[in-house]
């Protein structure tokens, strides 16, 4: 898996380069223009939000500069808290719902954090720029301006939501052609055919994303643009917009924990499209600066502290290993325990590492 | 003129401080190159030249440091000093900058982090007794 | 970065939800989903002014959400959620942060 997915500065794989024509197609069809290229199965988009493709991308809205950003990153991990990561089902809380996401106790599992990149980051920055200037036009008083924004319907607006899209699209090849190499990887290692792994995606979901949604708020049906920065959306059983596949039980809802200790699958309720427009939380969040943790860091050899917990760590660099220190987060089973009590999402799976990839 | 690292969770957040404009905006790419490598390390005999415009001098800074990240991740250009002249030319404020430097060579560079851009957080430029300072949060 | 104790007025709902009653600009009012063991790193982190100010941005319905991960971001909290009216609200790229996926 190290060997196949590229990490680090500047790495990519050589036998995937993308024209321009290329980007332009990921940047409109997301994870399907990925499994058209041969990337994964068809199958694997019934269970990716939005079937990896959000509608109203427009390339043209994505800048050269952003473009120039991504035309080497698909199918890249990246750095910071982005990771691949070999897993196990280590506890199943709920036997229904993890038979129907097709999880059992034991069972190997791997799970893939990683975004749009260079070029989404292209994108925000652009657009905050942008968005800036748009909101003294529009006479938005702003308490930081990090805030900025302009209004759905403004020229403003229109435009980041599309160029949005575009890079939400990017993130989803992204993952699936990973996911592929992966699949590739796991094949190799046990000398069976790509399509004789027996992988299968479990879901692929957003936590960074902006999106028109339907709801009863008061008793009335409105649409609104839920806007989920480090946020997972958790639709419930009977949900249109939940895979058929799942219908019966609920949206997976994936909520990485910190690379020592345990990462969650939780599934949607009815309750969370009431209170929180159908969201959860994403992971474990910091509790250190990655100052902090560099400090603590020195003088140990992580990568032997992890191994003694029976993880083992491969990443570009050990900066990266010090700042993502299992202790540099706070306790996911807190974060999930909270949210299964509100009961914005319910526990289904407890999974455990047992190899790390990080850039 | 110099510039101090901060203690940011989760980012990473410089002080600089300088006589004048000109010199914030060069000690600010300072910073920036200091957080990728070992800024020693880093030979400073090639050039590139940068002109930018912006509405106020606080966006053109940030401007200035994503043109930065964004020659860093394409041609891998690192800048380990540089000259610039910031003035206002009636609506916009207007930089002109040499950046001496390299390309990255990972035979001598250690990359100690990637930054993936910079922020408008809390972006201010603040006159102070010394000269000038302002803070910029860098996304890692 | 050092920053002020939060002046951000927290109310208990009930076990696992806090209540930033609106004040001020805040259109709405903030909703914070913790217990008192997240709570109490939570309250020490900018992270809830990040909530208090959301809450004044144009369009904003319901509340200004924090999951229980919620923690410093941008502008907005990382663990933030918030959705504004489809017709007479904003959009915020600061709302969905640099790595849009």
């Amino acid at each position: 898996m190290y060997r196949n997915v590229p990490t680090g500065v500047g790495s990519h794989r050589r036998d995937l380069t993308l024209s321009a024509m290329a980007l332009r197609r990921v940047l409109e069809h997301g994870a399907r223009w990925a499994v058209q290229e041969g990337f994964g199965r068809r199958e694997d988009l019934d269970v990716v939000e939005e079937g990896g493709c959000l509608p109203g991308a427009d390339p043209d809205r994505v800048s050269d500069r952003a473009c120039e950003r991504g035309h080497t990153q698909l199918g890249t991990l990246g750095s910071g808290n982005h990771f691949a990561e070999l897993q196990y089902v280590a506890e199943v809380y709920d036997a229904r719902v993890a038979a129907a996401f097709g999880l059992f106790k034991d069972q190997v599992t791997i799970m893939i954090h990683s975004g749009s990149r260079g070029l989404g980051h292209q994108v925000c920055q652009e657009h905050l720029r942008e968005m800036v200037d748009a909101s003294r036009r529009h006479g938005i008083e702003l308490p930081d301006r990090q805030l900025c924004c302009a209004p759905i319907r403004s020229p403003e607006g229109r435009a980041y939501l599309a160029a949005m899209a575009a890079a939400a699209n990017f993130a989803f090849a992204n993952r699936q052609v990973m996911g592929h190499w992966v699949r590739e990887s796991v094949a190799s290692a046990l000398g069976v055919a790509p399509d004789r792994t027996g992988i299968t995606v479990v879901y692929d979901v957003c936590h960074n994303i902006a999106k028109f949604e339907t709801f009863t708020v008061k008793g009335r049906t409105r649409e609104l643009c839920v806007h989920r920065k480090g946020a997972t959306r958790a639709y419930p059983p009977g949900h249109p917009q939940t895979p058929a596949a799942y219908r019966e039980v609920g949206q997976p809802v994936l909520i990485p924990g910190d690379m020592g200790r345990y990462s969650y699958v939780l599934v949607g309720t009815e309750r969370a499209l009431g209170e929180t427009f159908g969201s959860a939380c994403h992971g474990a969040g910091r509790r250190m600066s990655r100052s902090q943790a560099k400090r603590s860091a020195r003088g140990r050899s992580l990568l032997d502290e992890m191994h003694a917990r029976g993880v083992e760590v491969m990443a570009a660099g050990m900066a990266t290993v010090a700042e993502e220190m299992p202790e540099a987060y706070k306790d996911v089973a807190d974060v999930v325990r909270v949210v299964d009590a509100a009961g914005l999402a319910r526990r289904v799976a407890q999974l455990r590492p047992i190899g790390v990839i990080k850039g | 003129m110099s510039y101090l690292f901060l203690d940011h969770t989760g980012d990473i957040a410089v002080r600089v401080t300088a006589a004048s404009l000109d010199r914030l905006f060069e000690e600010a790419a300072a910073a920036l190159a200091a957080t990728i490598v070992d800024a020693a390390a880093v030979r400073t005999d090639r050039r590139l030249d940068v002109t930018l415009e912006a509405p106020a001098p606080d966006l053109l800074l940030v401007d200035w440091l994503n043109e930065l990240v964004y020659r860093f991740e394409t041609d891998l250009w690192l800048a380990g000093r540089a000259e610039a002249r910031v003035w206002q030319a009636g609506e916009v404020w207007q930089l002109e900058a040499k950046t001496f430097g390299e390309p990255l060579d990972e035979a001598r560079h250690r990359v100690k982090v990637l930054i993936k851009g910079v922020t408008y957080h809390q972006l201010a430029i603040q006159e102070t007794a010394e000269g000038i300072e302002t803070v910029v949060v860098f996304d890692i | 970065m050092s920053h002020e104790p939060s002046s951000v007025t927290l109310e208990r709902i009930d076990a696992n939800r806090w209540r930033i009653p609106r004040s001020g600009g805040m259109r709405v009012d903030g909703l914070i989903f913790a217990d008192d063991t997240l709570i109490a790193e939570i309250r020490d982190d900018p992270c809830l002014e990040q909530v208090r100010n959301v809450a004044h941005l144009p369009g904003i319905v319901g509340a200004s959400l924090a999951m229980p991960d919620i923690h410093w971001g941008y502008g907005f909290p990382i663990g933030g959620v918030a959705a504004m009216d489809g017709v007479d609200g904003v959009i915020s790229p600061g709302g969905v942060g640099y790595d849009i996926n």
